[in-house]
């Protein structure tokens, strides 16, 4: 007993120790993965290594929030893609496959037109002007105070909402792959968050991410090989017994999924911008030395994405025919009735339909892996928010020592972690459909705006990029509030207020009307001043030349 | 001392050629991109029949398939052109104008 403890004194050890002790009671009837135990052991083991390394080199802020700028083009393409290809990626628009067809691959095109346009207009942008945050750059010649606190509470937004889903998904899918219980596998993501977060800064959370990229990547590619090695390679094949699966809607086609063309086109809008928005993407912009690596990290995500989004159509179309059909994976054996586990379980059957165990034990360990660098990620772009841009920056005026503003941010981190813990276990039983809405919503309405007209148009103000921010985020929360999956799911009103399922149609041209109104109504001598200040922030933008003169003086 | 190097590049021709390219350039793609897709998505959103057709009539496979992959493709190679035109034309011309008026 004395041993076990002092063995549990170390998070590796406790981990471990829960993990198993929950495995060995078995509780909840469900079944304990001996592969999938040991490869997230491993797995933990080697961040925790990472996480080591990475702590005896962050001594500064600029190694805290940016990794001292040091990551190269081709890592941060490999970080940029784990951030986004999350376990919702992995699981969720592979089931959307399953169950809806081509519609759900929709999601996938989506996510991906963000990269490119990102490219285009921002990502050298975001290198030359700013430094930790993507505030930075909004609050480059607009007053520090308000412009960087409305930045940090549309931030905070973003993470929190983020984090909820990614803590109650994550509770989910560990309870059922590791057969542990909900509370003890949300606590497991916070504490190991915390730490990657608290010890290693970027550094390690960059690494975290790259080291699960590549094994998320390299799983489901393997994946879908061997159940598209089960139709002989064809595509054709593939596609026409899968058609015969699901007869009366085709699967091969769009139109199934939306409930009306509106919706469609705002949830393609906020996924794009709202991408284009997400505080822990917009960082990552932020660890590389210089503009060149700064495109090639856009070029490197987009074709990881892009590869992997081809891997994720081929998963949700052969479980339709793999898993579908097959009684073992249906409750009961029912086939064509509840999945075992639940509608997000497609992609895990698969990996047991193809690879056996290990291979479900594996892409287990991988989905599990993948929460952990994605919440790890969020963690930190919130707690840079309230660190850099409130504390420092607002509520210090820049007079903080670098030591005082990486401790806030640790305790930031921390305390994101608490949160994240007791929201993600408070929401167990909600229905958390609306919140990826919500989130790229928001992202899109209260960030993309204000940072795009700030980086842009000279006539922007202080005064329109707060409001234009905080109309983006109250009227991208109040269309989600009043729409069906909130009103009518959540409150149990009998009518939606909003007839669409998606706000980002409405509030991001809002939140650019607000913005361009309020700014060209201020005629107060700051707001010359700001316009004024354009030219030289343009300049800078072009060019870099701080960060050039810095490199050669 | 920026000032005075900000107001050195501002002045160099050579600048406004640099900025007038890129941003074409990336405007240019910035619309490819935007453009095709939502070109794509009010199909979808609006008549969603089009893109059920068959690639051939003996096939089950939509034309919506080859189009998506195409328009993944599509896209990506569109970042590796801005990457390539960016570091063989831009990257110099920006590094030269910034040495200039640094001296």
């Amino acid at each position: 007993m004395r041993k076990l403890r002092a063995i549990s004194m170390t998070s590796l050890g406790l981990l471990a120790w829960t993990g198993l002790a929950a495995a060995a009671t078995g509780n909840e009837g469900q079944t304990a993965n001996v592969p999938a135990i040991a490869m997230f052991i491993l797995f933990v083991a080697i961040t925790l290594g990472i996480t080591y390394w990475a702590a005896k080199r962050t001594k500064t802020a600029s190694d805290y929030y940016a990794a001292g700028g040091g990551i190269t083009g081709t890592q941060n393409g490999f970080a940029i893609a784990g951030d986004l290809l999350s376990a919702a990626t992995l699981l969720g628009i592979s089931s959307l496959i399953f169950a809806k067809g081509y519609d759900g691959f929709l999601y996938c095109l989506c996510l991906i037109v963000a990269f490119p346009v990102i490219l285009f207009v921002m990502a050298e942008r975001l290198r030359n002007l700013g430094r930790y945050t993507f505030a930075d750059v909004t609050s480059f010649r607009l007053a520090q105070r308000p412009v960087r606190t409305t930045a940090a509470i549309c931030s905070l937004t973003v993470v929190i909402c983020y984090l909820i889903a990614q803590m109650v998904g994550a509770g989910q899918v560990i309870k059922l792959l590791f057969g542990i219980e909900y509370w003890i596998a949300v606590v497991v993501v916070g504490v190991l968050m915390v730490i990657y977060v608290t010890f290693g800064g970027m550094l390690a959370t960059t690494w975290v991410q790259i080291v699960k990229a590549v094994l998320l990547i390299a799983g489901g590619t393997l994946m879908a090989m061997l159940a598209f090695a089960k139709f002989g390679f064809s595509f054709e094949t593939m596609a026409s017994q899968a058609a015969a699966v699901r007869k009366g809607v085709n699967i091969l086609a769009p139109g199934v999924m939306f409930a009306d063309p509106v919706s469609a086109v705002s949830l393609a809008l906020g996924m794009v911008f709202g991408t284009a928005g997400l505080p822990h993407i917009l960082m990552r912009f932020f660890t590389v030395p210089n503009a060149v690596e700064s495109r090639k990290s856009a070029f490197v995500a987009t074709g990881l994405m892009g590869f992997f989004f081809l891997m994720i159509g081929l998963i949700g179309l052969s479980a339709v025919v793999l898993v579908g059909t097959d009684p073992q994976y249906f409750e009961g054996g029912t086939v064509g009735g509840k999945l075992i586990g639940g509608g997000n379980m497609p992609a895990m059957h698969l990996a047991h339909a193809v690879g056996g165990n290990l291979l479900l034990g594996f892409m287990a360990a991988v989905a599990f892996a993948t929460i952990l660098a994605v919440v790890a990620g969020l963690a930190l772009a919130g707690a840079s928010a309230i660190s850099h841009d409130i504390y420092a920056n607002a509520i210090k005026r820049g007079t903080a020592t670098e030591a005082d503003e990486v401790r806030v941010s640790k305790i930031s981190s921390l305390g994101l972690g608490v949160l994240a813990v007791i929201l993600g276990i408070l929401f167990e039983k909600h229905n958390l459909a609306f919140l990826s809405g919500l989130t790229l919503g928001i992202a899109a309405s209260a960030n993309f705006p204000v940072l795009i007209l700030s980086m842009y148009w000279k006539g922007l103000t202080t005064r329109g990029a707060v409001l234009g921010a905080l109309v983006g985020l109250i009227s991208a929360l109040a269309l989600v509030i009043c729409s069906k999956a909130v009103w009518v799911t959540v409150l149990g009103n009998p009518t939606a207020l909003f007839p669409y399922e998606q706000p980002a149609l409405f509030s991001m041209p809002l939140a650019f009307f607000v913005a361009w109104l309020a700014s060209v109504l201020d005629h107060s001598p700051a707001a010359a001043a700001e316009r004024a200040a354009f030219e030289e922030q343009d300049v800078l933008a072009e060019t870099g030349f701080y960060k050039s003169s810095a490199a050669s003086a | 001392m920026s000032t005075e190097i900000y107001q050195k590049i501002l002045r160099n021709p050579r600048y406004a050629e640099l900025v007038g390219r890129r941003r074409r350039l990336a405007w240019l793609l910035a619309g490819s991109t935007l453009g095709t897709f939502f070109s794509f998505i009010l199909v979808v959103a609006f008549k969603p029949s089009l893109l059920a057709t068959t690639i051939s009539s003996t096939n089950v496979t939509t034309i919506a398939i080859p189009l998506s992959v195409a328009m993944i493709v599509f896209f990506w190679v569109l970042t590796g052109i801005y990457v390539r035109r960016a570091s063989r034309d831009f990257d110099g011309l920006s590094d030269q104008i910034v040495r200039e008026a640094r001296q």
